[in-house]
């Protein structure tokens, strides 16, 4: 669940937020639109669809949410690391379905940008939302083409590019796969919960190759590194009982893949979880039962800002294996109360086995300042 | 040196004893203070709100990109989004939104509020708190009620609007678009600073489906990316755009919202200082006359070593304290009034120019300071010739006992002649970025020319005065002869007020009766129905207002529609009327006050120009006229040039046969009845409601009643001039009381000379009257020609350069001889009841004091 995560849910806000400045306010719910969103139906996520790439990297406009997901680890020239993420959420409305008007608010595009740095020692992030039309911004179907203004995720040759500009920080990534997708899952039907209604499909394209440049406060650096790419899309995503969930995505050195996640009930127990890893060299992953899957939290840090605690350090079992879970940094909490209303917290970490490094990816810790909602 | 003795003695001495004087002249300039400082408080307070309300309107935007008329293509919006500069556009659909049971419209503004956060935080700031105490209520939202915020049929209201139409939160307004109803409901209410307008925000998708603006925009506020060039990204959306869209910034939003009002606002500064004027002459006129009646004090302290400057100083002072106390007062005054006036008139004193707006009042210093040096220097000003003349007498003569009266008069006739030359010239000059300047000064100049004029007059008029054999009059004529310069001063007085409320007077006389003719002329039909105004969201269908025509009692019946367009993108969009048109009597229907004499040359249509439209674009009958309708490009052969006092931003009418044509829209907004002879007009107008959906919300009116409205709107516009007109009599009331009885109580010896010679108290009261009222006449007429005058500048030069309305002159015969009547009467009793109160003491005693 990952993405659903901290970062969707901020998005609904978001989306619900800024409608909710101009069109509406929410208690509003009743007669006008009752009646016209009785009908909207979101397609239901099913076990059994397969799952067909390019054709699936695209848009799924009648499902209500859906996100695309770029994470990864770079080094600039000197080696230094640096952890970045840009996201495009697209969330189907539900109304104006019968208004002509090209500016009709059927779909609503955002988008988040962040870099983890270790010399700022805290996250430098941006987001964008628009309603897709005019050319401005659009979600495409039939193939990966996604973007906001000057914000673009899209597919170029056999790869991809990764652009997102703001005033004090800019990205111009290609992204390369060297494996083939992963589709999560049960051939890309993912559940979130002990109820096989709440699921997404699902599939991750690991292990892709990063060159390009980042800028950080006009200073202009190219970079490279390894990326995850994620994919997801859905009507019901977490159950309700969730409290919040924990994800992380990790690139193996060895060329490996893993993703693994839990969702917390209250008191912070575990709900469900799952994960999936795929050996180097292999086309599929093993899928792995909630009960062969734990999270044993290691070390906390609070923040100054927020006063939230996140366990930032982790121990996690798949089947037989044990990973430690270490930060780039400790401070990479999101705080969008400003304009979201949530907090969470999301970063580069590494993975060890014992001391022995094996791998980096993201982390994403969610619902520990209060329970996460959609 | 000027020690306390000589202060008590030349200062505060003569205060003390003519308490009633003194006080008049602190009153006099606090009135003018007070009514300039007002007038000028409200103008700023309104001026202030109308660019807090643009710049809600236009929020963070470096620049705008506008339509007048119907608005632009959207297909615009992407292109423009795209153009190098533009860091964020935010399009914009502006609709007048007609409010069912509700006159005047409310400011829709249809906004993506994804782009608008960007420019617009307020209106984002607005529901934060919406937001978060639905998170709280919310206790287990759900993925569905999330999306129960995207309720695209709601509205925020601004607070004004809210409060005007006592909705809140949760409540329905209910528009007419067409003949439709369409309810939108009040999903919040903005806080003041948001939106200052009547007016509400909804989704741009919205208001495009539900007010029929579908693929139109109004406006695209942008904000250029930093290190951008506005001149730049100028040039390049200019290239892009068609002629009929302009690239404006915000501030020139401001100047075409003010524009409109500006010639008002200046003509009521104009009045308020003329109040100032009149309380300057007043110090002048009272200033003089106590320089006269203390020409022996004077000379007494020459002779005792006071300096001729120590002396003029002296006497400049005493004017500084009346000017320090009425300024004072008059600040207070002018606050107070400006407040009163503020919330129970609005901030365009009645005259319809800004609805809704609401605006505070906070006085600034530097305006109370600049108001406070303005009243002192007025009254400095007023004292200075009279102290200047006193300082030149020369000490024996002026030691010498009598002659305090005489002060001889002298001709000016270079000046006069100067002056008047000067009036000549600059009445003819062109206006002043657009105000009628020239015409105030030439009046100004006038004015002054009179009062110089003054003193010839009055010994032309002696020279000529009827004989009549009765001692009285005889004695009456003699001492006005002999006291010319107290006459003369107190008959400018009288001049200089009773002129400029005579033309004042003559100027609203001619502009109501013209209005008034108007209203007749070009309402020639039995009966109007409206629905909908320029603009706005309500109209009728065709085959609706064909059907009225059938009704029975109906002769035949002619439609409007109003629509609008753009004839130069620096100025405000002009009212286009098409309506059925006879091409060769247009004067059945318009005013014309002039028509073309060549033909219509193939290919152009016939249209007919307002007086406005004529003078802001100098479009003349018989010229060729290009304009932009529906996208075609127009020619137009202007027919004729007709009297308009409606549509200030100008008008032209076409046929409408010609217009459905052009542009396909067949809607009308008003129906002209012409009814059968005999027809109960009653019976006409149930049946034409009976026909048109319940509730639909229309205007239907009779000529009378038209008319009725009209000048009703004119008299609360002008009340405030009124107002204003009836300060500056009093002032120059003020005056004539001042001069006469400061005249008539340095007689009192004069009184005791006569009762010795077996005069009786009442022939001493009817040589009194008979002064008083030959003085009072003298103003009078004299003020009645200088008045007519002032009118004609006003009327031809001063309106005609603001409004752009021509009118024709008419003056208020009756009213005039009243208040000449009054004026004179009231001189006379002045004179009367100051003799009294001279002849109240020891009158007979007097006479030893005149050794």
């Amino acid at each position: 669940m990952r993405r659903p995560n901290a970062s969707l849910s901020d998005a609904q806000r978001v989306l619900a937020r800024i409608s909710a400045r101009v069109c509406m306010a929410l208690s509003v719910a009743i007669l006008v639109v009752a009646g016209a969103r009785a009908y909207v139906v979101y397609p239901s996520v099913e076990p059994g669809y397969r799952i067909q790439l390019p054709r699936d990297e695209g848009s799924h406009p009648l499902f209500k949410t859906e996100w695309w997901y770029v994470t990864g680890w770079v080094e600039d020239a000197s080696g230094a690391p640096l952890g970045f993420q840009l996201t495009f959420f697209r969330s189907r409305t539900g109304i104006d379905d019968d208004n002509p008007s090209r500016f009709a608010l059927r779909q609503a595009l955002f988008a988040h940008l962040a870099i983890s740095d270790p010399k700022r020692g805290s996250l430098l992030h941006h987001e964008k939302s628009a309603r897709p039309g005019f050319g401005l911004a659009e979600a495409a179907e039939g193939s990966l083409d996604v973007f906001i203004d000057d914000w673009q995720l899209r597919r170029d040759g056999d790869g991809y590019v990764a652009v997102a500009k703001a005033a004090d920080l800019q990205l111009d990534l290609k992204l390369q796969p060297k494996a083939p997708p992963l589709l999560q899952g049960e051939q890309g039907f993912s559940q979130k919960g002990p109820s096989p209604s709440s699921a997404s499909y699902y599939y991750s394209l690991p292990q892709l190759a990063v060159t390009g440049s980042i800028g950080i406060d006009g200073k202009d650096q190219s970079v490279r590194g390894v990326a995850w790419f994620d994919h997801e899309w859905s009507g019901a995503i977490v159950d309700e009982r969730a409290q919040g969930w924990d994800w992380v995505g990790l690139n193996l050195d060895d060329g490996g893949a893993l993703m693994m996640f839990q969702m917390r009930g209250t008191q912070d127990s575990e709900l469900w979880a799952a994960a999936k890893w795929r050996a180097a060299g292999s086309s599929e992953g093993v899928s792995y039962k909630p009960e062969a899957v734990a999270w044993k939290p290691v070390r906390y840090w609070r923040s100054s800002r927020t006063g939230v605690r996140y366990p930032v350090e982790w121990q996690v079992t798949v089947g037989d294996r044990v990973i430690t879970l270490k930060p780039l940094m400790d401070d990479q909490e999101n705080d969008a109360r400003g304009s979201t209303g949530t907090i969470y917290w999301e970063g580069a970490v590494r993975a060890f086995e014992g001391d022995k490094p094996i791998g980096r990816g993201y982390l994403e810790l969610t619902g520990y300042a209060g329970k996460m909602r959609l | 040196m000027i020690a306390p003795l000589l202060i008590e003695a030349a200062i505060t001495g003569p205060m003390r004893r003519s308490p009633g004087r003194t006080l008049l002249a602190v009153l006099a300039i606090a009135l003018g203070v007070a009514l300039g400082l007002a007038i000028y408080l409200i103008n700023r307070s309104a001026a202030d709100e109308i660019s807090l309300a643009a710049r809600s309107l236009y929020g963070l935007a470096d620049l705008a990109i506008e339509a007048g008329a119907e608005g632009f293509d959207e297909n615009l919006y992407p292109r423009v989004a795209r153009t190098p500069g533009v860091a964020v556009a935010s399009p914009v659909v502006e609709v007048e939104a007609k409010i069912v049971g509700r006159r005047g419209p409310l400011l829709v503004l249809g906004m993506d509020g994804f782009r608008s956060k960007l420019l617009q935080p307020a209106f984002a700031a607005s529901v934060v708190g919406a937001g978060s105490d639905e998170d709280r209520s919310g206790g287990e939202p759900h993925d569905e009620e999330a999306d129960d915020r995207f309720d695209s049929r709601s509205i925020l209201l601004s607070a004004s609007a809210a409060r005007e139409l006592q909705l809140q939160r949760g409540d329905f307004v209910e528009f007419q678009v067409g003949v439709k109803r369409e309810r939108l409901k009040v999903s919040g209410v903005l806080p003041p600073a948001a939106l200052q307008d009547f007016g509400g925000v909804v989704d741009i998708a919205t208001a495009q489906w539900v007010f029929e603006r579908l693929g139109k925009l109004s406006r695209i506020n942008l904000r250029l990316a930093t290190g951008s060039s506005p001149e730049q990204v100028k040039a390049a959306l200019a290239e892009l755009l068609p002629p009929t869209v302009r690239v404006t910034t915000p501030g020139q939003a401001t100047d075409d919202a003010l524009r409109l009002s500006r010639a008002y606002r200046s003509n009521l500064t104009a009045l308020a200082l003329v109040a100032l004027f009149t309380g300057g002459f007043f110090v002048y006129s009272t200033q003089s006359l106590a320089a006269l009646r203390r020409r022996r004090e004077f000379a007494v302290m020459h002779a005792i070593g006071v300096t001729r400057t120590e002396q003029l100083l002296l006497m400049l002072s005493s004017s500084v304290i009346v000017g320090v106390l009425g300024a004072a007062l008059g600040i207070v005054l002018g606050v107070m009034i400006a407040r009163i006036g503020l919330s129970a008139l609005g901030a365009d004193l009645g005259a319809g120019y800004f609805r809704g707006l609401a605006p505070g009042l906070n006085v600034h210093i530097a305006e109370v300071t600049v108001f406070s040096l303005l009243g002192i220097g007025v009254a400095v000003a007023g004292a200075l010739r009279p102290a200047l003349d006193a300082a030149r007498v020369s000490t024996a003569s002026a030691l010498k006992a009598g002659d305090i009266t005489s002060g001889e008069i002298r001709p000016h006739g270079w000046t006069v002649l100067t002056l008047g030359a000067l009036a000549a010239i600059t009445v003819s000059l062109p206006p002043i970025a657009g105000l009628p300047l020239p015409g105030f000064v030439a009046i100004a100049l006038f004015l002054i020319a009179c009062v110089v004029a003054m003193p010839s007059v009055v010994r032309f008029v002696l020279r000529h005065a009827p004989r009549w054999r009765r001692i009285p009059y005889e004695i009456a004529i003699a001492q006005i002869a002999g006291t010319a310069k107290y006459a003369t001063l107190s008959v400018s007085s009288i001049i200089v007020s009773f002129s400029l409320m005579a033309s004042m007077a003559i100027m609203v006389t001619s502009f109501r009766d013209s209005l008034d003719q108007w209203t007749q002329k070009v309402l020639p039909a039995d009966l109007y129905v409206r629905v909908g105004y320029v603009g706005q969201s309500s109209y009728l269908d065709e085959s609706l207002a064909q059907s009225m025509a059938r009704i029975p009692g109906v002769e035949h019946v002619e439609y409007n529609r109003f629509a609008r367009v753009q004839l130069s993108p620096d100025r405000p969009a002009l009212t286009l009327i098409a309506r059925s048109m006879n091409r060769d009597h247009p004067d059945k229907t318009l005013w014309m006050m002039s028509t073309a004499s060549n033909d219509v040359p193939s290919g152009a249509l016939p249209v007919w120009v307002s007086e406005a439209a004529s003078d802001l674009f100098a479009i003349s009958a018989g010229d060729e006229l290009r304009f932009e309708l529906a996208g075609k490009q127009v020619v137009g052969s202007v027919r004729g040039v007709w009297r308009d006092y409606e549509h200030q931003n100008g008008a032209i009418v076409m046929g409408r046969d010609e217009y459905v044509a052009l542009t396909g829209d067949r809607a009308v907004n008003t129906v002209w009845f012409w009814l059968d002879d005999g027809a109960d007009i009653g019976k006409v107008g149930n049946a034409i409601r009976d026909l048109m959906p319940p509730g639909t919300d229309h205007d239907m009116r009779t000529p009378g009643e038209l008319r009725k409205l009209s000048l009703a709107a004119f008299d609360r516009t002008f009340a405030i001039t009124y107002l204003l007109e009836l300060v500056a009599v009093t002032i120059g009331l003020f005056g004539i009381a001042a001069g006469i009885s400061a005249q008539v109580l340095a007689r009192r010896s004069e009184f005791g000379a006569l009762r010795h010679l077996g005069f009786t108290r009442s022939q001493v009261a009817t040589m009194l009257a008979i002064e008083g009222s030959v003085l009072g006449a003298l103003g009078v007429i004299v003020g009645l020609l200088a008045g007519t005058v002032i009118s004609l500048i006003l009327i031809y030069v001063v309106n005609r350069q603001s409004f752009h309305w021509s009118m024709d002159l008419s003056a208020p015969v009756g009213l005039l001889a009243g208040l000449s009547a009054a004026l004179v009467a009231a001189a006379a009793l002045i004179a009367v009841v100051s003799g009294r109160q001279a002849m109240g003491g020891e009158v007979v005693r007097a006479v030893r004091e005149d050794w």
